[in-house]
């Protein structure tokens, strides 16, 4: 190193507004162990963890709410396209009733869903931003969005209608599919990995996730979660650079060009292969 | 790994790394409070993300690279308060009361220079002269090669030199130690920065 580069180095080090051995006192004070006590007694990846995500992550009196529909390849994805010029042109909805809390009923629109059963929070994480992915029963189907934030404005990624072909659903007409989902995670700019998610009927134990990369990715399984009426499980994976996400400059995940997951693959308890499907080609 | 197990390996991380972070977090923020925050939510990702955690020293290196993002965010927009960090804050808040250093002159001009880089300068200097990072240190927090940290390196000491020199702040061989800071001078040409 040269001595210009020495004396710069100096400067800035010297700059520095606390240094680590000024710190050395709080290494044993209460905040560092309520801290570390409050952080274990926490759920981790995988389970469902509706207790502290929804209470950290609400905003309470935000402004306008905005959804941001994805691309979600489910029957009802006009629907739901629909639904968010709705929200964005924010017409009052009229003579609808909320009675059930849910952070769709912060959405404004005539043609939005209306929940029929409390948020339940299937997954949450923070990469980069807190996120969470939340199930809600609605007038329209099963809604499930990818939650997060984005210049203080939540952000959602999702759709309704899920698990219509799903077995398990008693709902379903044609009890078609083990899995749905795990195609559409897209990139929500504020993350720093690509979150996918998706619906597995009951009898799936493990969820795989083969990658366009030629990866596997095993996903979480959260199964038959509290709150959801219906008897099924669902699947999440959050992707990082190693599964072939990219990073953009500030950090934050890209909108990947081509999906990240080639085919989601259902297996049973045995480890049986209960279906394998295709998702990185619309379908359906 | 069963909940002892990962209990037990959280553990270590945060002994070991604890401080790193929260001098990490309040070097940088801008308010103690927001320092609080990224220390809860980063090794609140670390808790939640155990398996994915690298080994030893690496474990710091990914721990930056998390509570580095956390902030760009903390910077972007305004958040609420995470309910993790209410006792850490108290601490913080305290220490910073008894802690605060009177900053000489120089040192004044100092972090105005840096103040006025772009944040990936910043970031990157401040890796080097406060955390102590090497160059592949480096790249494996900002997510580059060594050689590719090394460039930027010194693109931002080529730039912050340029700042300190129309800051009238002399940057010159020979004098790094042994004093309070940069001797003042008359102002000299700024250097070329980079684009």
């Amino acid at each position: 190193m040269s001595d210009r580069n020495d004396l710069l180095e100096d400067l800035v080090r010297r700059s520095a507004r606390i240094r680590d051995e000024e710190l050395i006192t709080l290494a044993t004070a209460p905040g560092a162990k309520a801290l570390f006590d409050d952080i274990v007694s926490m759920p981790y990846a995988g389970t469902d963890t509706r207790v502290h995500a929804t209470s950290e992550f609400r905003r309470v009196g935000a402004d306008r709410r905005r959804a941001r529909i994805g691309r979600r390849r489910v029957p009802k994805v006009a629907l739901a396209a629909a639904f968010a010029l709705a929200v964005v042109l924010s017409v009052p909805a009229l003579g609808v009733v909320q009675h059930v809390r849910s952070w769709l009923s912060d959405l404004k629109g005539p043609d939005g869903p209306i929940a029929t059963a409390p948020d339940v929070v299937i997954a949450s994480g923070v990469d980069g931003q807190p996120w969470e992915i939340v199930a809600t029963q609605t007038d329209q189907g099963l809604c499930l969005f990818l939650l997060t934030q984005r210049s203080g404005e939540r952000v959602g990624l999702g759709g309704c209608g899920w698990a219509s072909d799903i077995r398990g659903d008693p709902s379903a007409p044609g009890h078609l599919h083990w899995i749905e989902g795990g195609n559409g995670s897209g990139g929500v700019l504020t993350l720093n990995r690509i979150i996918v998610w998706g619906v597995a009927g009951e009898g799936v134990a493990r969820v795989e996730l083969q990658l366009t990369n030629g990866g596997t990715v095993r996903a979480h399984l959260v199964e038959r979660p509290e709150g959801i009426e219906a008897p099924l499980n669902f699947f999440w994976a959050a992707l990082g650079t190693q599964e072939g996400a990219e990073l953009s400059e500030n950090g934050g995940v890209r909108e990947p060009q081509q999906p990240l997951v080639h085919a989601v693959i259902a297996r049973d308890s045995a480890g049986n292969v209960l279906e394998r499907r295709v998702v990185d080609e619309p379908h359906g | 790994m069963d909940e002892a197990d990962r209990q037990e390996r959280f553990q270590h991380i945060y002994k070991d790394h604890y401080l790193r972070i929260l001098g990490y977090a309040l070097r940088r923020a801008h308010s103690s409070d927001d320092a609080a925050d990224v220390v809860a939510e980063t090794f609140l990702t670390a808790w939640r993300r155990l398996d994915d955690l690298p080994p030893d020293n690496e474990a710091a290196l990914w721990l930056y690279g998390v509570a580095r993002r956390m902030l760009a965010n903390y910077h972007r927009e305004e958040r609420r308060r995470s309910r993790l960090a209410g006792r850490l804050r108290q601490d913080i808040s305290q220490l910073v009361e008894v802690t605060q250093p009177a900053v000489s002159e120089d040192l004044e001009a100092v972090v105005e220079a840096l103040g006025q880089l772009r944040d990936k300068d910043r970031e990157i200097l401040g890796l080097v002269a406060w955390e102590g990072l090497s160059h592949a240190e480096v790249g494996k927090v900002l997510d580059c090669s060594p050689n590719a940290a090394k460039i930027r390196l010194h693109r931002a000491r080529r730039r912050l030199a340029a700042r300190l020199a129309k800051a009238s702040l002399l940057v010159k061989p020979g004098e790094a130690t042994g004093h309070t800071g940069g001797r003042r001078v008359p102002a000299r040409p700024a250097m070329e920065e980079d684009q």
